[in-house]
């Protein structure tokens, strides 16, 4: 009886990408001494100059593949709502952003989805590329990125994946670990986990990874997406 | 007590794929490849004297694919057909996309180039070709990393090679995810890896490096295997292209494979699934191509910058 119930657990576990409870993180000990000293030598900022913003602008919406987003444009409205509904349960939710160059939020054109748990947010670094950005973090022992793309672009391949629910969330198994891809606001959104041990249970099923997407609700909007949703700078 | 009862649960549910990278079991046994690669030409030299090829890199095993991972089986369905537009003329002598090694997998025969225009991401003379199916690979013919058959044309594609990990563009849904590349000799740390597009350094892992470009559609270009503690970028680094951002090696983790560099070109796509289902997911595009022009370039002494 206690092992169906830890089964039918753990199956809910699995399936409960909606659910913000799912997340749950390991920390295996040593982590990459790589990682943590490329991330101590970045530069916090990330910096764009106006030239180099008109290049990326120049680029969209001219035959270019980018210029097709999954579903004909970020659903502002949803995603409005949403970020108000979070700060309204959580008043002070929007200050793990604040960690993050605030240059590069600002720049940032499509709503940021950041995961909830200070932490993870707090040890990142975000690059925006205006349509695309990604935030690099870490985890103990292991890597972390969550990123947004308003301009994936069309392929005819047909492609061999399963989506899932209303996100059409999709898992991959990389050389590294695991990428999710999802889909909100008419926006693409990616995370990935890549473990130093590649034993880590983390990279070798997909509960971890999908707890980080079910954990990734926070909806941040810098100034050039104020902007693109009708709110005014 | 509690510990070993939820591992059963976890193996008998099925949660995952609890296989790790390199441990398991195989379900299908290839055939052995044929001969590996013949030597057809040779490219010109650059001017520089390259160390001769040795086998002071490390001993050979720990290739990407070891021999008791399993590789799912192949369907029996066609691969992707032939389509998208002729590549620009390239002239050295390289095997077809999608022309796999015998016996390796089915590879994706669309000629589409996914990035036109990159700079080829080894800064001096290189061999595409494999690094499971070839000599001193997990599921290649006996010889070692360094048998002068990997360091000689033609260039094989080995993107959708068969492999453990997902890829949506390939038949089964599994494949290789990138293109291996061997530098000019079997000497590790020596030849550098280079920008293949203008844009930034977005995250330095333990064995891989990932360059996002600036120009939509940010495709990712993805470098690994490196020497990592002797690299010439930092996650943050704005770069150009063809500069350099480390060198080719065999940093896998703990266990070493063998010296290359994996290549991969990733960027967020909208298409359907093969069931008919509209999805945007990040996918690896097919590099051959794109490389087998760069290459070209190179050859053809037009510089990257």
């Amino acid at each position: 009886m206690r092992s169906r119930l830890l089964l039918l657990g753990l199956g809910g576990l699995v399936l409960a990408v909606g659910a913000g409870d799912a997340y749950s993180r390991q920390s295996p000990p040593g982590a990459a001494k790589t990682r943590a000293a490329a991330a101590a030598a970045a530069p916090i900022a990330s910096r764009f100059d106006a030239k180099r913003v008109a290049r990326v602008a120049a680029t969209q919406g001219a035959g270019q593949p980018g210029a097709a987003g999954p579903a004909g444009g970020v659903d502002w409205r949803t995603a409005v709502l949403e970020q108000r509904r979070g700060l309204g349960a959580n008043p002070g939710g929007d200050k793990a952003a604040g960690n993050l160059d605030q240059e590069a939020v600002n720049e940032t054109r499509l709503p940021i989805l950041l995961p909830a748990d200070p932490a993870i947010v707090a040890s990142g670094r975000l690059y925006s590329f205006g349509d695309y950005y990604t935030l690099s973090a870490e985890a103990p022992g292991a890597g972390l990125s969550f990123s947004g793309n308003a301009a994936p672009f069309p392929v005819d391949a047909a492609l061999s994946v399963s989506p899932e629910g209303p996100q059409n969330l999709t898992i991959i198994r990389t050389v590294e670990g695991r990428v999710a891809s999802y889909t909100r606001f008419n926006v693409l959104y990616t995370v990935e986990v890549t473990c130093d041990q590649p034993k880590d249970d983390r990279c070798v099923s997909d509960t971890y990874i999908r707890g980080l997407v079910a954990q990734t609700t926070s909806v941040v909007l810098g100034k050039a997406a104020r902007q693109a949703a009708g709110l005014g700078g | 007590m509690r510990m070993p009862l939820i591992l059963t649960l976890l193996l008998v549910a099925g949660v995952g794929t609890l296989v790790a990278l390199n441990a398991g079991c195989d379900t299908k046994t290839p055939a052995p490849p044929p001969a590996a690669t013949t030597p057809a030409s040779t490219p010109p030299a650059t001017g520089d004297t390259p160390p001769a090829a040795t086998d002071e890199a490390a001993a050979d095993g720990g290739a990407e694919q070891s021999p008791d991972e399993p590789i799912p089986a192949t369907p029996d369905t066609p691969a992707q057909p032939p389509g998208g537009q002729p590549p620009a003329t390239v002239t050295f002598d390289h095997a077809g996309p999608g022309e796999l090694l015998a016996g390796s997998g089915k590879g994706y025969l669309d000629r589409t180039v996914w990035a036109p225009g990159i700079c080829f991401p080894i800064a001096d003379h290189a061999y595409a070709n494999s690094q499971v199916w070839n000599p001193g690979g997990g599921k290649g013919p006996a010889g070692s990393q360094c048998a002068p058959a990997n360091y000689s044309l033609p260039w094989h594609d080995t993107f959708c090679e068969a492999r453990s990990r997902d890829n949506p563009f390939c038949v089964g849904g599994t494949g290789h995810q990138g293109q291996d590349i061997r530098a000019q000799s079997c000497v590790k740390n020596t030849w550098w890896t280079v920008a293949a597009e203008d844009g930034r350094i977005t995250n330095v892992g333990t064995y891989s490096i990932t360059l996002t470009a600036d120009a939509a559609p940010h495709r990712q270009y993805r470098y690994l295997h490196i020497q990592m503690d002797a690299l010439a970028v930092h996650e943050g680094t704005k770069v150009k292209k063809g500069d350099h951002i480390g060198k080719v090696s065999n940093y896998f983790g703990g266990t070493p494979t063998t010296i290359h560099l994996h290549f991969e070109i990733r960027a967020g796509v909208t298409g359907t699934t093969t069931d008919g289902k509209h999805v945007a997911v990040l996918a690896f595009l097919p590099p051959y191509l794109s490389l087998a022009e760069a290459y070209q370039r190179k050859l053809n002494g037009v510089a990257c910058q």
